[in-house]
């Protein structure tokens, strides 16, 4: 998991039954991209995470958020 | 096979990954093959030479099959993806190869005084620096875009 980054896309996808591939075909990019921003691996652009939060309908801080120092040192 | 183009453009990334490590392995057995005397075991060193570099040719061509095919006839088989884990992969790989290539030129320029008396013909260094860029990228690529366990979750 990235250190400053979380993100909620495996419950989204979980809502809308999507597997990661059908997520990544839906936006345009690779399943590898999608499964490594999932596990914290990659720091998606800012254009990826519009994409993924405008396909679930959603702000995009509904689907990334910050991690909180507190929660990081927890 | 997927049609996504995204799909695409990681595998045609793999693939030159594929092609440099095919050669790389390829240039390790020509450093070998520079070392040894005329005989035997330098004819059989440079026929494995001769099956490599005939290897990556292919390997390298199949992988950029798309893009020659999407240049060729103007169709765009291959878009321009905004970023890709794959492609930031690939150029973390770039920026190994060139840390690694670096410290192997610092090693040899320390070592200067040493190698000298071995009297090594110069193309035993162009051939270790040419295995040790194309190698060192292409191992770096494969071990950052390695499966996790956690990746391939689904829910």
């Amino acid at each position: 998991m990235h250190p400053e980054l979380d993100n909620r896309i495996r419950v989204f996808r979980a809502e809308h039954r999507m597997s990661q591939s059908d997520l990544a075909e839906a936006i345009g990019v690779s399943r590898k991209t999608i499964s490594t921003i999932e596990v914290g691996k990659f720091v998606p652009s800012t254009i990826i995470a519009l994409k993924i939060a405008a396909y679930f309908n959603t702000a995009v801080e509904e689907v990334f958020s910050l991690i909180k120092e507190d929660e990081e040192t927890a | 096979m997927s049609h996504n183009c995204a799909e695409t453009v990681d595998r045609v990334q793999t693939g030159v990954a594929r092609g440099m490590l095919v050669c790389g392995i390829t240039y390790l057995f020509l450093l070998w093959e520079t070392l040894t005397d005329k005989g035997r075991l330098n004819e059989i060193l440079d026929f494995i030479a001769i099956i490599g570099s005939g290897l990556t040719v292919i390997v390298t061509f199949v992988s950029l099959w798309p893009v020659i095919k999407q240049k060729l006839t103007g169709k765009v088989v291959v878009k321009n993806e905004p970023e890709s884990f794959v492609s930031g992969a690939m150029l973390a790989s770039f920026k190994n190869g060139w840390i690694a290539l670096t410290l192997t030129i610092v090693v040899l320029l320390g070592l200067s005084k040493f190698l000298d008396g071995l009297a090594l013909p110069l193309k035993f260094y162009f051939v270790l620096l040419f295995a040790v860029a194309v190698l060192s990228a292409s191992v770096s690529f494969f071990w950052l875009t390695r499966e996790d366990d956690l990746e391939g979750l689904e829910e």
